[in-house]
């Protein structure tokens, strides 16, 4: 019993020994984690020349990464959708399809124009398929169609188009491309609406006497406030997955300006209109002219000057009939001067008041907007034969 | 104290080092794109106020 006693008393002495060593060990570790911690803040916080190297490090690298990533071929592919910013986003959809223009075996149809146009084609698959089912050769369509295109965007655009290729280009001209002065010309340089350098809109600014930003022909740094206004939008759409291009009859401003009270403005706005066409029409030619001599220059191409849709109630005013009788007439002269083909909306497509929103000449139907598509393929497959 | 941790010490200040230099790099990097964003009052062309 003794001896059983003697060795508990032992088992006891030892048990609390080892606890009092347990703990100080555990506090060790702790002090010593403290310390690795603290050493850490440390390195952290404190003002070095390591970190400041490392910081212009990340830099240099961040730099070095947008250049790499941001090129000609991000918004030439599926990527593109990341960066429009909503489902009608014309200028991101039209630098994505401009990037993809190839020169291959088959056919291109190139169709520009404004908002008035965007509403006359249905899509381009639509063309190709109207295209190579009357012409029984297969084309590939490219919509190169913005919202308040002018034709100084028209020719940049042209000038991305790879040597080597043929086909069709259809400009469909609406009255408002011909009005844009050049207060409109610095805004394009201040605020570029294409995702791509544009050393033909930096020419005519140049030539105008507007200043030119420093170009460092460098993709993703000349084209860099196209990208950096998309940030946030890039953002939403990296964890949304990116916003497909939608139907254009579906813009929420079209019953905006499906409006009476708006046709007054729009009426009343003519003369200043038709000033700024007189004012800026032939610059806007020669613009043309000079995107056409390119595109002759690049490859075997026929060009349509089309002229877009007008809402036929113009004509029930005086002032409108006279203004878009000339303006037809100057567009069929420049043809003429030009050897391309001119065609108008108004004489190939049975289209009425009723077809129209507004006087600016947005189609509201799909109806129409498909009679526009098959007349503007229709004249495509002719050019295609010549 | 056990034999690693002068070097742990040493590690967990050169990752301090680290730490200071990637964050500052973002937060400059952050900065200046904002700055470019100011200075050439970027900002995207909504058609009809889109």
């Amino acid at each position: 019993m003794r001896g059983a006693g003697i060795l508990l008393i032992e088992f006891g002495v030892d048990f609390c020994s080892n606890k009092q060593g347990v703990k100080m060990v555990e506090r060790q570790e702790r002090a010593s984690q403290m310390l690795v911690l603290r050493s850490f803040f440390r390195g952290a916080t404190q003002p070095n020349f390591a970190s400041a190297v490392i910081m212009l490090g990340v830099l240099l690298f961040g730099v070095l990464v947008y250049i790499a990533v941001v090129n000609d071929k991000l918004l030439a592919g599926d990527s593109y959708r990341y960066f429009m910013d909503h489902n009608l986003d014309t200028q991101t959809y039209a630098t994505h399809q401009i990037l993809g223009v190839e020169a291959g075996e088959e056919p291109s149809v190139l169709i520009f124009g404004s908002s008035v146009m965007i509403r006359c084609i249905k899509d381009r698959d639509t063309v190709a398929d109207l295209v190579t089912t009357k012409s029984d050769q297969s084309v590939v369509a490219y919509d190169l169609l913005t919202d308040a295109q002018t034709m100084w965007e028209f020719e940049a655009m042209v000038d991305r188009i790879p040597d080597g290729g043929s086909g069709v280009l259809v400009l469909g001209a609406s009255f408002g491309m011909w009005t844009y002065t050049l207060e409109d010309l610095e805004e394009l340089i201040d605020a570029p609406k294409l995702g791509l350098p544009t050393p033909t809109i930096d020419a005519a600014a140049r030539e105008a006497g507007i200043d030119i930003p420093f170009r460092t022909h460098i993709y993703g740094l000349d084209a860099s406030s196209f990208f950096l206004a998309r940030r946030r939008t890039f953002l939403k759409n990296l964890l949304s997955g990116g916003i497909s291009y939608g139907d254009p009859l579906t813009a929420w401003w079209m019953k905006n300006v499906n409006d009476p009270e708006f046709w007054e403005e729009e009426k009343a706005r003519l003369p200043e209109q038709v000033a700024e066409v007189e004012e800026n029409l032939d610059r806007h030619l020669a613009t043309v002219a000079r995107a056409i001599e390119d595109l002759r220059s690049k490859g075997d191409y026929e060009v349509i000057l089309f002229e877009a849709p007008i809402n036929p109630d113009w004509f029930e005013l005086d002032t409108g009939r006279s203004f878009f009788t000339g303006l037809r007439q100057d567009m069929m002269s420049f043809a003429e001067a030009e050897n391309i083909q001119f065609a108008s909306a108004l004489d190939l497509v049975d289209l009425t008041a009723d077809d129209f929103v507004d006087f600016e000449g947005h189609i509201s139907n799909d109806e129409a907007r498909m009679a526009c598509t098959e007349a503007v393929s229709d004249l495509v497959v002719e050019a295609l034969e010549r | 104290m056990n034999e690693k941790d002068p070097d742990q010490v040493k590690w967990a200040y050169r990752l301090g080092v680290l730490a200071q230099g990637l964050i500052l790099g973002g937060l400059l990097a952050l900065a200046l794109m904002n700055l470019m964003v100011e200075i050439g009052d970027v900002r995207i062309f909504r058609y009809q106020n889109f």
